[in-house]
Formats: C-alpha cells, sequence, structure tokens
C-alpha cells in the first residue's frame, strides 16, 4: 500500500506545500515547488496556510543551548521561521518604531501607507510613498532573516500587472527606495508591495524567485 | 493580546502533535528542527525512503485535520 494509492490528489497538493514548508523536498522539487509558488495563487495559499500551522514549530523550541550540530540546521530553518515566530513584544515595539518613524518623514499631505504583512498575519514592513510618489520607505515591522544567502527584493505590483522590481531592502534598518520614473505612474492605491527572498544581488530574472514573505496593498492614509 | 494568541497556537499544535504517532511527530520535528530532506531523515532513521515520507505525509495530513477541528 504506498502513499500514491491512499492519498488523494488534493490532499497531495497540499502535502506539496506542507512539504515545502518544512523543508523535506529535495532540490529539484523544491524548485518545481518554488516555480509553482510564484505562479500558482492556490498554491501559494497552501503555503501559506502551512506556515501559519507549522510556525508555532519554531516557537517551541527550548530556550536552552542545543548541541552545536542541531544548532547550525535550526539557524538555517529559524532565518526563514523568524518572520513567523516572533515574540509579540518586540514585534509592537518595533512596529511603533516604525509608525513613529513614518510620522517623523516630512510630508505635507496623507502619505500613501502600506502593511506588508507575513502570511500568518503579523506585519513583517510597513513602507511609506513620499508626496511625489518617486520615494517608498520601507521600515521592518519584525525581526526577520532570510539567512546570509538570501536577499530581500521589494516588488511593486500594479492590478492586472506583473511585479516590477524596486530592489534590494535591509531587513534590519528602514531603507529608502527611489521609484524608477518609468514606474512613477504605477504607484498608487491600487497597487500592490511585496517582498520575496531572493539569491544575493536579487532575482537573476527580473521576476520573483523565492517564497514571497510579506505583501500589502497601498492605501491612503 | 497578540502574546495570547500565539501562545495558544502554540498549545494547539503541541496538542496536536501529542495526538500523532510518536514516529510521525518525531519525523516532523526533526524535519523542521534540523532542516533536514526526506532523504537525510530516512538516512538519519535508518528506514526506507518511502517508509519516512510516509510517515511525515500522514503525520501532516493528521495534523492539519487536528489544527482544522
Amino acid at each position: 500500500m504506498s502513499d500514491e494509492d491512499t492519498i488523494g490528489a488534493g490532499d497531495r497538493h497540499d502535502l506539496l506545500a506542507a512539504e515545502y514548508v518544512l523543508g523535506v523536498l529535495g532540490a529539484e522539487e523544491r524548485r518545481q515547488a518554488e516555480f509553482r509558488l510564484a505562479s500558482e495563487p492556490g498554491f501559494a495559499a497552501e503555503v501559506a496556510s502551512w506556515e501559519a500551522r507549522l510556525g508555532g514549530l519554531a516557537e517551541g523550541i527550548p530556550a536552552v543551548a542545543p548541541p552545536a550540530m542541531v544548532w547550525e540546521g535550526i539557524e538555517a530553518r529559524l532565518a526563514f521561521w523568524r518572520t513567523f515566530a516572533i515574540a509579540s513584544a518586540a514585534l509592537a515595539a518595533a512596529s511603533m518604531a516604525a509608525l513613529v518613524y513614518l510620522a517623523q518623514a516630512p510630508s505635507q499631505r496623507a502619505p500613501l501607507l502600506a502593511r506588508l504583512n507575513a502570511e500568518s498575519g503579523q506585519a513583517s514592513f510597513v513602507a511609506a510613498v513620499s508626496e511625489g510618489g518617486d520615494r517608498v520607505t520601507i521600515v521592518p515591522a519584525a525581526l526577520l532573516s532570510g539567512g546570509q544567502q538570501k536577499a530581500f527584493e521589494l516588488w511593486l505590483i500594479p492590478p492586472g500587472d506583473k511585479p516590477h522590481s524596486l530592489g534590494l531592502i535591509d531587513p534590519s534598518r528602514p531603507v529608502r527606495i527611489n521609484v524608477p520614473k518609468s514606474l512613477l505612474p504605477q504607484v498608487n492605491s491600487n497597487a500592490v508591495l511585496a517582498v520575496s527572498l531572493e539569491p544575493p544581488g536579487g532575482s537573476p530574472t527580473g521576476q520573483p524567485t523565492g517564497p514571497v514573505i510579506a505583501n500589502g496593498k497601498l492605501a491612503s492614509l | 493580546m497578540e502574546r495570547l494568541e500565539i501562545s495558544e497556537d502554540q498549545a494547539r499544535l503541541r496538542d496536536c502533535l501529542q495526538e500523532l504517532d510518536e514516529r510521525q511527530s518525531a519525523a516532523i520535528r526533526s524535519a523542521f528542527l534540523d532542516g533536514s530532506t526526506y532523504e537525510e531523515l530516512a538516512k538519519k532513521a535508518s528506514v526506507p525512503l518511502g517508509t519516512m515520507k510516509s510517515w511525515i505525509r500522514r503525520g501532516l495530513l493528521k495534523l492539519r485535520a487536528c489544527l482544522e477541528r
């Protein structure tokens, strides 16, 4: 009796999302899952659900020093999971700091803001667009780390359009990004900002290749 | 409030993991904590690859059912 006989197609599909989140897939399967993550909203939603379900595993790690061998694995895993397993106190403090920071940004008119949430619903970044729409300030609202091998890339997604890269951002400090002139008309309250994990130096393809770890819609304050 | 929600989620996950077979929950924890692939987990546990896949897949399905109750 193999799993192929007894696990239905719907469950197999959902399991792939779980296996992706758990990190048990081999390199080739993982690449396939990443491709689907970028191209199938349904699959991305399943990945998000599993991230929410399994995120607590990271929270449950006891606060004692594990053996060094285990530690490397935990680091690798946690690098990604910190997004979802953030201590709430730290999150609240960071969010507050982000809002204070944004409130101080010089602006005569109500700026466009976006709260970029992780799939768990927790805010990962807060972004503010300058009055002219030509600068985006993005502030981390949670302790994030993609590990040393990952870059965080910010994307502008106009409605009905493909993502446009706004460049790499730093998960540990506020970053101000100049919006390319060609994209200025797209920076409005219909657009979505998203952050994906990419190879060092950013996406090699010009489109998100890694998991989207946070996204949110721009809205007027 | 947020703190409360997080610890409730955690408690739920812990309870649900306890409902799984020992082998299933151990494999899932180990997968997550060690960052190991199916192949590495199977080698470590000295079981065939298919067995390890089955433990984890069935464990995940049970876990999902339990968390959605």
